[in-house]
């Protein structure tokens, strides 16, 4: 691993324009610096109207920021004299995932949608079918490759959708709110499929979410609020304060809220908690009894 | 609104799923040239045998082959009953006598059986031929490939023969979302009180506003989605796109053609032969 970070951002601006206004505009991000290393798996939080969204869509420069530098694997983005092939090679490296399986799907054969981006990549076919047959494999959906993606539930839309990214063969994938559609065993599903992308593969995962369980789950959390980096740290650090939390309108994972509200009781903890099986095992260790 | 068959792959993995879809668009320009070479009733009965060969090997269910005739048992009916009493009645084998109109005498004769008849046999095999060659053995993204490969000429005289099969195959795609999304607005609609069943046609007509409005506001923003997902995959129009499924023309496609082609040359052979048989004018 070398020392330049996969995503380097600095000091970056965005603004929309008011639909209807003359030329008026409103920022909706100020001032964004954050490094993402490769590897990373990456929660960003914040409540609607963060700016979580956009952050991801200038990622991929589907949106072009007004002020501040993007640097993807060393190479900056923004620079406007970038040309089809660099953003090709961008959009290659960065993935996205959106919320709505059913807005993102090209084509009605599982497997053909899996392909379109390496289609678009312009890889010979046989290439394209190892690929589309790796991807399918790694997110569990190979018994329904021939499968037409109408007739799937929402969940395995959503992992095709991985899929079709996955067969671009990206550093990293960005997902903006991939579960929150979903039904909870689509949810697990999903979150099995980007948990095990993130450790086997050494895929770099950006995770906007909504669901507090899921972030903590996470390496890191970065939480936005009204368009500036609020927290950035571990699941615990960031969930150790609730009534910070509160304040930028998010709650904590419901087993760090039980530990929080335990250890008012009088309950002896040491360290802040994030994930179910932690909270299990400090309540096995300060209730004197091993697992 | 589920009822759309006419676009429904049906998966299966026999000869005619697999024939090139260059060809199967080819076969059934040839099989609607057949349908309407047919003269008389031998040759309607030789199409419609090798219609059932086709479904027969094509694997697909005979219950589902019949649900796409559903939709259009009403022009089957209209078509049967206006043979039925509208054949000319000169020199017919009268079965029953209606009455006379306008100097002209009306009733059922046994040419107007036999045309009504061959005239719902011909708009069956016709149907049940036509999709099972395009819409239940191939995808409509194979559908759409095919079809621009076979106009991939036209790109030469700047035709984008790409972008509008590119634009086919997504509205084929969101065929069945876009019907789950009126239902699901009819079913919004009727919660509150909304008649979509009564009144007359303008009143009908009328309660279809407050469907169609929310359907379109959706349905561009599902497209405003859909165009962002595609560029974040990298989409761009032009020759350097590369395919999963590359099409090969084998030795499997070039027998279906030719069998197609026999097919053809075998009902223009009946109708010669056979014209003996109740004679059919080419009404249409």
């Amino acid at each position: 691993m070398d020392g330049t970070p996969l995503i380097a951002i600095d000091n970056l601006t965005f603004s929309y324009r008011e639909s209807g206004g003359q030329g008026t505009t409103r920022e909706v991000l100020h001032g964004i610096t954050l490094d993402v290393q490769r590897g990373e798996h990456v929660a960003v939080l914040g409540h609607n109207g963060s700016g979580k969204s956009t952050l991801a869509k200038l990622l991929n420069l589907i949106l072009e920021p007004d002020s501040g530098t993007i640097r993807i694997d060393g190479i900056e983005i923004t620079d406007p004299d970038l040309s089809d092939a660099d953003i090709l090679t961008l959009r290659k490296k960065i993935g996205m995932v959106f919320q709505n399986p059913d807005n993102q799907m090209v084509a009605t054969i599982a497997e053909e949608e899996v392909a379109f981006g390496p289609e678009n990549l312009g890889l010979p076919s046989s290439e394209i079918r190892e690929r589309v047959d790796a991807a399918m494999d790694a997110v569990g959906m190979t018994a329904f490759a021939k499968k037409e993606t109408a007739r799937l539930s929402g969940g395995q839309k959503q992992r095709i959708a991985i899929a079709g990214i996955l067969a671009m063969e990206p550093e990293c994938i960005v997902l903006d709110e991939p579960t929150s559609m979903l039904d909870p065993q689509g949810r697990k599903d999903v979150m099995k499929v980007i948990e095990t992308l993130n450790r086997e593969r050494g895929v770099t995962i950006v995770h906007i979410t909504h669901d507090m369980n899921e972030a903590a789950r996470a390496g890191r959390v970065i939480i936005l609020n009204d368009g500036r980096i609020e927290m950035d740290g571990t699941p615990e650090e960031v969930f150790s304060d609730p009534d910070r939390l509160e304040t930028l309108r998010l709650s904590v994972p419901q087993c760090t809220a039980l530990m929080h509200a335990l250890k008012k009781e009088g309950l002896n903890f040491e360290g802040p908690v994030a994930r179910p099986e932690d909270c299990i095992e400090a309540l096995c260790r300060a209730l004197g009894g091993g697992r | 609104m589920k009822s759309v068959t006419m676009g429904r792959y049906y998966a299966s993995n026999s000869v005619i799923h697999r024939l090139d879809p260059r060809g199967k668009i080819v076969l059934a320009i040839l099989f609607i040239v057949s349908t309407f070479l047919c003269k008389n009733v031998a040759a309607f009965a030789f199409l419609f045998v090798g219609v059932l060969v086709l479904a027969a090997v094509s694997r697909v269910p005979l219950k589902v082959i019949l649900r796409s005739l559903k939709g259009v048992t009403v022009v089957i009916a209209f078509a049967a009953l206006l043979n039925l009493f509208l054949t000319s009645t000169e020199n017919a084998h009268m079965l029953w006598e209606i009455g006379t109109w306008n100097g002209r005498v009306y009733g059922i004769t046994e040419e107007g059986i036999i045309k009504a008849v061959c005239m719902v046999v011909r708009i069956i095999t016709l149907i049940i031929g036509t999709t099972l060659l395009l819409t239940y053995t191939m995808t409509p993204i194979e559908l759409t490939d095919g079809l621009s490969r076979l106009l991939w000429p036209l790109l030469k005289i700047r035709v984008p023969v790409d972008l509008f099969a590119m634009m086919m195959s997504i509205a084929l795609r969101f065929i069945p979302t876009l019907s789950e999304d009126t239902e699901r607005i009819m079913n919004a609609q009727k919660a509150r009180g909304a008649n979509f069943s009564e009144g007359g046609l303008i009143r009908k007509a009328r309660a279809l506003v407050p469907i169609l409005i929310p359907l379109f506001v959706s349905s561009f923003k599902r497209g405003e989605e859909l165009a962002v997902a595609m560029e974040c995959r990298g989409y761009h129009s032009g020759d350097d796109r590369t395919r999963l499924n590359e099409l090969h023309w084998k030795v499997r496609d070039t027998v279906t053609f030719i069998l197609f082609v026999a097919l053809g040359a075998a009902v223009v052979c009946i109708n010669i032969f056979c014209a003996g048989v109740p004679f059919l004018p080419a009404v249409l």
